[in-house]
């Protein structure tokens, strides 16, 4: 079994125009754990993602994947979620597993047709006839049902009612390769801290904090959640200190 | 992994285009019945009917020729676009396969779909040039192989010239992949950006073609070459020179094609910006 570490950013930044989405970002992730990408909007979570997935390239700085650059290798041991919807219109839900089926080696088929029918999805279904909420559910089996060493889920909850995260985060969950690591973004944080091993929070393209949910919740007697809040606190005009409606 | 690409895009854009070759073909066979049929009849009032129907089908004729040319150039800027700079790009750029495989596979299946498109506008003229005269027609093919049986340099000919014409378009598609590539750095305004990328190419072309005919003109260089030229001439003969401008005209349209296509390669690995 692999010990090095799955995700390594060393001095990791990247500009857009003038702007910094991430500055100066040194980052170890090690494997077999469910860790939690956490911040406000704008923070620098998807870049982050993106850059591990080699869709967008560093402005300086390496990141690091197994040990080695984005590329070929990585993109056969990463399984990414992204927050886009990535099918052709004309594919049927056949068309999307068979892709899946032939490009990668650690897909499993068998996973995936068990999952579409837990979930009633047929496999004649065209991809354009779906809701929007169904081809997300789609893009979630097509992740999970692959063997990886690394799932990269980009806002997997964002934007679905609360009964269906449960079942997303179910799936995530019971259909990950154990062996393997998640990195979650999010901002919806009490609703994903229970499955949490460790959390990575990220505030203005920089790492402000990486430590284990055991030792947060030990050491400061809160919740994530409760942390998060306290951490990303915001000055509300006209008020001294900000509160939060609970 | 080329191969797999190349059949996933080729099942994408044949769905689109496809519809345009059956258009056009099933228009050009009733236009040449229409006119078959007109040279038979009798009666002037028919007669008059069958020329406002010939009418009415050549303008759909040219419309579909018009639609399926402009619809096939757009499926390859837009196929590229969008699988390579927009949604489609997160799965297509996070598969385990290299850049250069996956410009190669969009390149062919393009190149491929626009030579079937010219192909298929063929074919329909064929159709119609048999409906207008079926006799004059096969007449006409039967002189084009009679010079070929007295003149078998001819297929050499037109073997070279399809070399041409397939390189010419595959030159043409990396042309606009290279444009696209380099306007999808920018972070606002890509397609503007790759439209400026393209008029920015045409520029650099045009820029080396008269610099180079500048140079060649030259007093300097004009005579010793009108020498050469002279020689090559009654050395091989007018053949010989044929064979050397068409060698040239490959090697110059692969050269293209090679730059373009590194521009892309290059664009794309070291700075794919995917927003």
């Amino acid at each position: 079994m692999k010990t090095n570490p799955i995700l390594e950013c060393k001095n990791l930044s990247r500009y857009y125009d003038a702007k910094a989405a991430l500055d100066d970002v040194n980052l170890t992730i090690g494997r077999g754990k469910i860790i939690g990408l956490l911040g406000p909007n704008g923070a620098g979570k998807t870049t982050l993602i993106k850059l591990a997935n080699g869709l967008i390239r560093p402005s300086s700085g390496q990141i690091l994947i197994d040990g080695v650059a984005p590329g070929i290798h990585t993109k056969e041991i990463v399984s990414y979620l992204p927050d886009k919807d990535y099918f052709a219109k004309w594919m049927k839900v056949s068309d999307v597993l068979n892709l899946f089926q032939e490009f990668y080696s650690n897909f499993s088929r068998k996973k995936a047709d068990r999952m579409c029918e837990t979930l009633g999805i047929k496999q004649d279904m065209p991809i354009k006839a779906m809701s929007k909420g169904t081809r997300e559910k789609l893009q979630l089996i097509l992740v999970m049902s692959r063997n990886a060493e690394l799932y990269l889920l980009d806002e997997p909850i964002a934007g679905v009612d609360p009964a269906a995260r449960d079942f997303i985060l179910s799936t995530i969950v019971n259909n990950y390769n154990e062996d393997g690591t998640i990195i979650i973004s999010t901002h919806l944080i009490s609703d994903i801290e229970r499955v949490l091993d460790e959390v990575v929070f990220i505030k203005d393209g920089r790492i402000v904090r990486h430590d284990t949910v055991d030792d947060i919740k030990e050491k400061e007697c809160k919740s994530i959640d409760e942390v998060f809040r306290d951490d990303f606190r915001m000055a509300v005009p006209g008020v001294k200190e900000a509160g939060y409606d609970r | 992994m080329t191969g797999k690409l190349c059949k996933y895009e080729f099942k994408t854009s044949i769905r689109q285009i496809s519809i345009a070759w059956m258009a056009l073909l099933a228009s050009s066979v009733l236009l040449a019945v229409i006119i078959a049929s007109s040279h038979s009849l009798i009666y002037s009032s028919t007669r008059a009917v069958a020329s406002i129907l010939t009418g009415v089908l050549s303008t759909l004729y040219g419309v579909i020729l018009t639609a399926m040319v402009v619809m096939a150039v757009l499926i390859v800027v837009v196929r590229f676009y969008n699988s390579v700079c927009s949604d489609e790009g997160y799965l297509i750029h996070t598969l385990p396969v290299s850049i250069r495989s996956i410009i190669v596979s969009k390149g062919l299946v393009a190149t491929a779909l626009l030579i079937v498109s010219l192909f298929v506008a063929m074919i329909s003229i064929c159709f119609i040039l048999m409906g207008i005269s079926v006799s004059d027609f096969f007449e006409s093919c039967g002189c084009v192989f009679k010079e070929i049986g007295r003149e078998p340099r001819i297929l050499l000919l037109i073997f070279e010239g399809v070399v041409v014409l397939i390189l010419g378009i595959m030159k043409s598609v990396y042309n606009v992949y290279a444009a696209i590539a380099l306007g999808q750095m920018a972070n606002k305004h890509r397609i503007l950006m790759s439209i400026a990328s393209y008029i920015g190419i045409s520029v650099v072309l045009t820029a080396i073609v008269s610099t180079v005919l500048n140079i060649t003109s030259s007093d300097l260089i004009r005579e010793p070459l009108f020498e050469t030229g002279r020689n090559f001439v009654s050395y091989f003969g007018g053949w010989g020179i044929g064979q050397a401008v068409i060698i040239a005209v490959i090697i110059v349209e692969l050269v293209q094609l090679i730059i373009f296509h590194a521009i892309t390669e290059v664009a794309l690995t070291k700075r794919l910006n995917l927003l």
